[in-house]
């Protein structure tokens, strides 16, 4: 059922590879750190029952209920928890064609979501009707590159949150696709997308600078990777600075484990992205080493183990 | 007097920042795992409140889907170059337009993919069966087209091996070619327009159908699977013939 690994931020971490993995291991260090567990869905797309039993390739996968359980389960085990969804929430299912996705969002409410960030398929019903499913709504949604204030979704959509856990500061936003050509412009109307690069090199460092927060996350519906021009994770990643972690969606990308990527800064960035259909939770701990300084000498390199 | 006071706040920033007041929390590991959510055992009651919410829409989803809706007397199914599921959309696509706008149709068309199944088994249909056949929230549209860009679809019906057509058509068609094109026995003239039905999705460019991107068109503002239902409990029968609206001959 686990697939458990390691990644290491550490400048020996190629020396004690061959020696012992372990060596560096920070939990067997006598320093003071702080997990953090981020668990983590995208491209959920209405699906709140399991897949149907009929011998296809996703038969009985998913399934609302046994995500909430999963989720309960790990809370229970695990102090400083954070959910989070890389948007897509809606369209997939009758459910949402019926209730127009009122069900997705009173779900995510009720297993205690805390940020979300928009999909294309959000704007399925407009923006007046992702606006009628904000009441049920009891976690934040945000976005960076989509500027709403020109719509009825004006300051309901935050640019950025941040979140406290274990006395740590963490910095989350969201990075939506290009609509134009993607979305009927009816649908987002007035909404208007600005280059994701830009954006978040300017609210990560915000984030991380002037919020003084401890780690950045990214909620990505930009996709995982293409082979053109277009801006995807692998992309963003490798253009900016002050992101920890891309949490990804929109190309329904199931990756074995998490892929790093060198920010223009030569800093590692993770990237991670849960397939779709709530097939797959992924979960991500970190573990943050407390310090006066504010430079990390440790914290050069990363290094899947 | 305003001065110092700044001055004073300044001093004890600095201080605040030399003692070192503020711990820093550098990420030094992480660790990851992935779940396959189904592989969840549920205890007990664990999740009694998420499914106290599921179950009222569940129930009610349930009872939408189950509703049957018309008869399917015998088996259809979706094949190129021409099918039974095929010629029964497109021509539902373009009664239901002729009925609630009063508009006379030329040509229907979806595409190929469009139609979500494969097959459709004789007996009861339901509502459920016709969301599996167009789960997406595409609209029913019309466009005026001139004679050749009809022509320049059709040809792209032609490549694809045979779209779903309403029953105007008859074509024939060798290696993905159009080797002759009548619409209700009249050959396609060039000069006139023609009005055709489609989704919103063809007509935005989909299917590489790019020349129909800049084409204006008017949205019924229903959905095709409304259109389908609507059709299909209005007959209270689903079937087709294969008429040979579209088949291949020899070069």
């Amino acid at each position: 059922m686990l697939r458990r690994k390691f990644i290491k931020w550490s400048s020996l971490a190629s020396l004690s590879l061959t020696m012992n993995p372990f060596a560096h291991d920070i939990l067997a260090r006598k320093t003071d750190w702080i997990k953090l567990t981020i668990l983590h869905t995208n491209d959920v797309h209405s699906r709140i029952d399991p897949f149907p039993d009929d011998g296809s390739r996703n038969a009985n996968a998913g399934g609302a209920a046994k995500r909430a359980a999963l989720i309960q389960q790990i809370r229970s085990k695990e102090k400083n928890v954070l959910l989070l969804d890389s948007g897509d929430i809606f369209q997939g299912t009758p459910y949402f064609n019926l209730f127009k996705g009122e069900l997705e969002i009173k779900l995510m409410s009720a297993m205690e979501y805390d940020v979300a960030t928009i999909g294309n398929h959000d704007f399925d019903l407009g923006l007046e009707g992702f606006d009628k499913q904000l009441p049920h709504a009891n976690f934040d949604f945000v976005s960076s590159n989509y500027d709403f204030s020109d719509t009825m979704l004006n300051n309901k959509i935050l640019p950025y949150v941040i979140k406290r856990k274990g006395g740590i500061k963490i910095g989350i936003f969201g990075l939506g696709i290009q609509l134009e050509g993607l979305v009927p412009q009816q649908l987002y109307g007035n909404t208007i997308y600005t280059d994701p690069i830009t954006v978040a090199n300017q609210t990560a460092k915000r984030l991380k600078h002037d919020e003084d927060c401890d780690v950045v996350i990214c909620l990505s519906h930009l996709g995982f990777k293409y082979d053109n021009s277009k801006i995807d994770d692998l992309k963003l990643a490798e253009h900016t600075e002050n992101i920890d972690l891309i949490l990804g969606g929109h190309t329904h990308t199931f990756l074995v484990e998490p892929i790093l990527v060198k920010n223009r800064k030569e800093e590692d960035v993770i990237i991670n992205q849960a397939g779709w259909a709530g097939i797959l939770l992924g979960r991500i701990d970190l573990f943050l080493e407390k310090s006066k300084s504010k430079k990390c000498y440790d914290c050069k390199n990363l290094k899947v183990l | 007097m305003k001065y110092s006071k700044f001055f004073t706040f300044t001093i004890f920033c600095l201080a605040l920042l030399l003692s070192g007041c503020k711990p820093y929390a550098h990420l030094s590991q992480a660790h990851f795992e992935r779940y396959n959510v189904a592989e969840t055992e549920i205890e007990g009651d664990e999740v009694k409140a998420i499914n106290d919410i599921i179950e009222p829409y569940r129930i009610e989803e349930e009872r939408e889907m189950n509703t049957v809706i018309a008869t399917v007397p015998t088996i259809m199914t979706r094949q190129n170059v021409e099918s039974t599921i095929g010629n029964w959309v497109a021509d539902a696509m373009d009664e239901y337009i002729e009925t609630n706008t009063g508009e006379t149709m030329d040509l229907s068309i979806c595409n190929y993919f469009g139609i979500r199944i494969t097959r459709l088994a004789a007996g009861d249909l339901k509502v459920g069966q016709i969301y599996e056949l167009m789960p997406f929230d595409n609209y029913l549209v019309t466009m005026e087209i001139d004679g050749s860009t009809l022509l320049q679809l059709l040809e792209v019906i032609a490549s694809n091996d045979g779209w779903p057509v309403s029953k105007q058509l008859s074509m024939t068609i060798a290696d993905g070619q159009i080797q002759s094109a009548t619409l209700n026995g009249q050959a396609i003239d060039e000069g006139r327009n023609y009005r055709i039905g489609l989704s919103d999705y063809l007509a935005n460019g989909g299917s590489n159908l790019s020349f129909l991107k800049d084409l204006p068109y008017n949205n019924t503002g229903v959905y095709l699977r409304d259109a389908f239902i609507e059709i299909a409990k209005k007959h209270g029968v689903v079937s087709a013939e294969l008429e040979g609206r579209i088949k291949k001959v020899n070069p």
